[in-house]
């Protein structure tokens, strides 16, 4: 059975949904960060099967662009929670609710 | 013709006061500062004499074409009709104002620099009292309503500032402010009566010029030509003539001290006493009366308006004498006399007396001016006491201030001979003889006997304050309280120079100078010497010879206006003479019919024929009575006009009559001096009338009426409710309400991520199910 394009598309979305709900329900830095990662790749994973679909690279070009902007936003997005925990003792972003330190 | 040393007259004063300000308050010479301030009245004296009188100025006073004197200095405002010049004019009237105005202000000048002497700004007050000449000038001899204006508000603003000269006392502030307040309600009046003008008849000038070759059309020409007003009360409101009249004399009810806005002048007793003489005696109080004499040709087209001049000037005299009677401060009784007089004149102006108002001026200005100047004397030489119950027997001490004040006694009593007999025998002859449409014949009898009855009390309550002064046990010598008394004058006298009189000063009164300013609580015999009574003294020369010139001016200056009844032609009526033509003749009862609208066409016409443009002497023809004798004075009326004046004045039924009144007014001055003689001479402290002590509580009623709810409407309905509530209501609620909405705004941003990352994911949601709902057609 060859696998359909329906298939791939209603992963990404159960993967997606996932990393949403993870982003509102975790309370830790880095299990959101997790999370937020899981819902790029969803949807890198919808780029990557439409472009298998459409017989067209652009698709899978697009999906490189995203794993470096998300690679970027890792090193920031790290350094930040780094510098969070270094004064708050804590990775609960709520800990984290007010500009002043 | 033109003049420009006329000019020259209204700015000398502002020069001087310049000087005095900027140079002598670096300065601080007694002589630099007197001087500069004499000096400068002194040029306008000379030049206004010099035009008035002789044919190389112009002769504005007695040349026989009536031909004012112009100086037109520059346009001052022209937008479409409406034009102001900055120019100035003299014709008889303002003449005679600006002569006395500049002679009389010259001598308190010179009295003033003794009275004011080692006062600490001596420098303050002159320039003051010159830039009080400078707008006083201005008033009389500008040649247009608005200019006239700038002078009248100017001299208001100068008797402020002289009023509450004393910055260091209470009441002399309050009295100034009560002074400003009470001269605004009036000068309301005065520039809604001139839009009046303006608006009836396109221009504000006094008289026919050109400007540049460019014609400028007199006001008063204009109304010439107008009908009379019908005699109604409706005319007052109704927004013609009568109502232009009626809100020029609330602005002459302000100036000129009449009820119901005469409360201010007793309080502005507060200034220095030369200022009294000067401001709200002499000059500035009188230009209520040259407003309404200026506007004559207004006033007699306006015979409503002119029986209410009437009958408040009537009111005001007989109200204020009454109350005179019983001051015990030396001033306030001059004070309310002045107040008195100035409804003489208004009574005058209302029957149509014009010239005898005028005349009244001059004289008043002589001996009111000599009596608050010898006022100002013996308060100087009590050292500052005020209190009249305090004074007696000071004609050993003060000669020549009481042998002046004797002549400015008998001439406001109407001693003949004396000035203020003449003029006001005249106002009292020709209310009881008016003729003027605007006086029914049972009120002018009525007016008559008011006046008359005010002479009488006028006599008793001068001859009151003279026993009580010159006369009977001196008091002075008992110890007192002090504190009535020129404080802070006191005060500053004390503080300056070592007294220019110090050597008349007996050996045991040298340690006694000091004022009974405060009042220490114990009564030790050694204290009580030191505060305790004081030896009066002549005053010094530069004070007693105002006095002199001006009491001969009270004795003789009456003489200028001897009517014909009295002199039987021998003596010409100069004044009349000079003034008569220039004012206007109030239309007088006609036939049956006197209100019907043809008669006072008739009379309007007539009224015009010899009110501006004739030129002829009217009276008194030296001839007492050609053949034509027994003219009735209606028929007079309906005749060319020109003629008419002269007739009836030599009527010899009338002249018998006018002399029969004048014997009646001696009579009257003699009952009023022997009944005051009597009364006071015999117990000068007799206690008067507790209603007429406090002034018929006219100031507690006004407090009542008028002040209280203003404060009270102030403080509870402007302040607690308005401002409170509407202005900071509003702006509390307009912030109150952006808090709100901020408080609400806030919840967004709680400051948690994942409330954050929620929003986020509502969006992205509400876009992508916008554009499902949207594309929904292409989904299946």
């Amino acid at each position: 059975m060859v696998p359909q394009l329906s298939w791939y598309l209603a992963l990404s979305a159960i993967l997606f949904t996932i990393g949403v709900a993870g982003v509102l329900v975790k309370r830790n830095a880095i299990a959101m960060f997790m999370c937020i990662e899981l819902m790029l790749n969803a949807v890198n994973l919808t780029f990557v099967a439409f472009s298998s679909f459409f017989r067209d690279v652009t698709g899978q070009l697009f999906v490189f662009i995203v794993m470096t902007v998300a690679a970027a936003e890792a090193a920031v997005g790290l350094g930040i929670i780094i510098t969070v925990f270094r004064n708050r003792e804590s990775l609960d972003v709520d800990d984290a609710s007010v500009l002043k330190l | 013709m033109s003049n420009h040393w006329l000019s020259v007259i209204v700015f000398a004063p502002l020069i001087g006061a310049a000087i005095c300000w900027l140079a002598g308050r670096r300065i601080r010479s007694e002589a630099f500062i007197g001087t500069v301030a004499c000096a400068s009245v002194g040029v306008s004296t000379v030049i206004a004499f010099v035009i008035a009188l002789t044919n190389a100025g112009g002769a504005a006073l007695t040349n026989d074409t009536l031909t004012p004197v112009f100086s037109h200095l520059w346009t001052w405002m022209e937008v479409g009709r409406f034009r102001a010049d900055y120019g100035f004019a003299m014709d008889r009237l303002s003449a005679i104002y600006t002569c006395f105005v500049t002679f009389v202000g010259l001598l308190i000048h010179v009295f003033a620099t003794g009275y004011m002497h080692g006062d600490k700004s001596f420098y303050r007050f002159f320039a003051y009292l010159n830039l009080f000449m400078f707008m006083m000038l201005t008033l009389v001899l500008a040649d247009n309503l608005l200019l006239m204006f700038v002078g009248w508000e100017g001299v208001g603003l100068c008797s402020y500032l002289l009023i509450g000269y004393y910055i260091d006392r209470r009441e002399a502030g309050d009295a100034a402010k009560k002074a400003f307040v009470a001269n605004r309600v009036g000068d309301w009046g005065v520039i809604l009566g001139i839009m009046l003008v303006f608006f009836l008849t396109g221009s504000i000038s006094f008289f026919d010029k050109s400007v540049i070759g460019e014609p400028v059309t007199s006001a008063l020409a204009a109304f010439a030509q107008m009908p009379v007003d019908p005699f109604t009360a409706g005319a007052l409101i109704a927004g013609g003539v009568t109502s232009a009249a009626l809100l020029l004399f609330i602005g002459a009810t302000g100036k000129s001290a009449q009820i119901p806005l005469f409360v201010w002048l007793p309080d502005a007793m507060a200034g220095p006493t030369p200022v009294s003489a000067l401001i709200h005696a002499a000059t500035m109080v009188t230009a209520g009366v040259y407003l309404i004499v200026r506007c004559s040709q207004i006033y007699v087209h306006a015979p409503a308006a002119m029986f209410v001049v009437a009958i408040i000037g009537a009111l005001t005299a007989i109200f204020a004498a009454t109350i005179g009677i019983a001051q015990n401060d030396i001033k306030k009784v001059l004070a309310y006399s002045t107040i008195s007089q100035l409804g003489y004149m208004m009574l005058a102006c209302g029957v149509g007396a014009f010239v005898a108002a005028i005349f009244h001026v001059m004289t008043h200005a002589f001996f009111k001016a000599l009596l608050f100047l010898g006022s100002g004397s013996v308060i100087h030489g009590m050292h500052h006491e005020q209190d009249m119950r305090r004074m007696g027997g000071l004609r050993k001490y003060m000669p020549i201030t009481f042998a002046t004040m004797l002549t400015g006694w008998l001439a406001i009593s109407g001693i003949p001979i004396f000035a203020g007999f003449f003029s006001k025998d005249e106002i009292l002859w020709k209310t009881w003889s008016t003729e003027a449409l605007a006086i029914p014949e049972p009120a002018a009898k009525i007016l008559w006997i008011v006046g008359a009855l005010t002479a009488l009390i006028t006599a008793f309550y001068m001859t009151r304050l003279m026993v009580m002064t010159f006369w009977g046990a001196e008091r002075f010598r008992e110890a007192h309280a002090g504190g009535q008394a020129d404080d802070a004058h006191a005060q500053a006298y004390d503080k300056g120079h070592a007294p220019h009189d110090a050597a008349t000063l007996s050996v045991a009164d040298d340690t006694q100078h000091a004022p009974g300013g405060v009042m220490h609580e114990d009564e030790d015999e050694d204290h009580g010497h030191h505060h305790g009574p004081v030896t009066p003294h002549e005053s010094p020369l530069v004070m007693t010879l105002p006095l002199i010139i001006l009491a001969i001016l009270s004795t003789i200056g009456g003489l200028v206006g001897i009517p014909y009844a009295l002199s039987g032609g021998a003596v010409p009526n100069y004044f009349e003479r000079a003034l008569e033509p220039i004012v206007a003749h109030a239309p007088q009862h006609g036939g049956a019919d006197e209100y019907g609208a043809q008669a006072a066409a008739a009379i309007a016409t007539g009224a015009t024929a010899h009110g501006v443009a004739s030129p002829e002497m009217l009276s008194p023809a030296p001839q007492p009575h050609d053949g034509a004798a027994p003219v009735t004075v209606g028929e007079g009326t309906h005749g060319p006009g020109a003629a008419a004046a002269t007739e009836h004045a030599h009527d010899p039924a009338e002249v018998r009559m006018e002399r029969i009144f004048s014997g009646i007014s001696v009579a009257i001055a003699l009952l009023g001096i022997g009944l005051g003689w009597l009364l006071f001479g015999r117990k000068p402290l007799l206690a008067m009338p507790r209603l007429l002590e406090n002034k018929y509580y006219v100031d507690e009623a006004y407090d009542a009426a008028i002040i209280n709810p203003i404060k009270v409407g102030s403080r509870e309905g402007l302040w607690k409710i308005f401002d409170v509530g509407v202005i900071d209501g509003l702006v509390n609620g307009l912030a109150r309400g952006t808090r709100e909405i901020g408080t609400l705004a806030r919840q967004i941003q709680p400051g948690f991520v994942r409330s954050y990352a929620a929003i986020i994911l509502l969006g992205a949601l509400a876009v992508v199910g916008y554009f499902a709902f949207e594309f929904r057609h292409l989904i299946r």
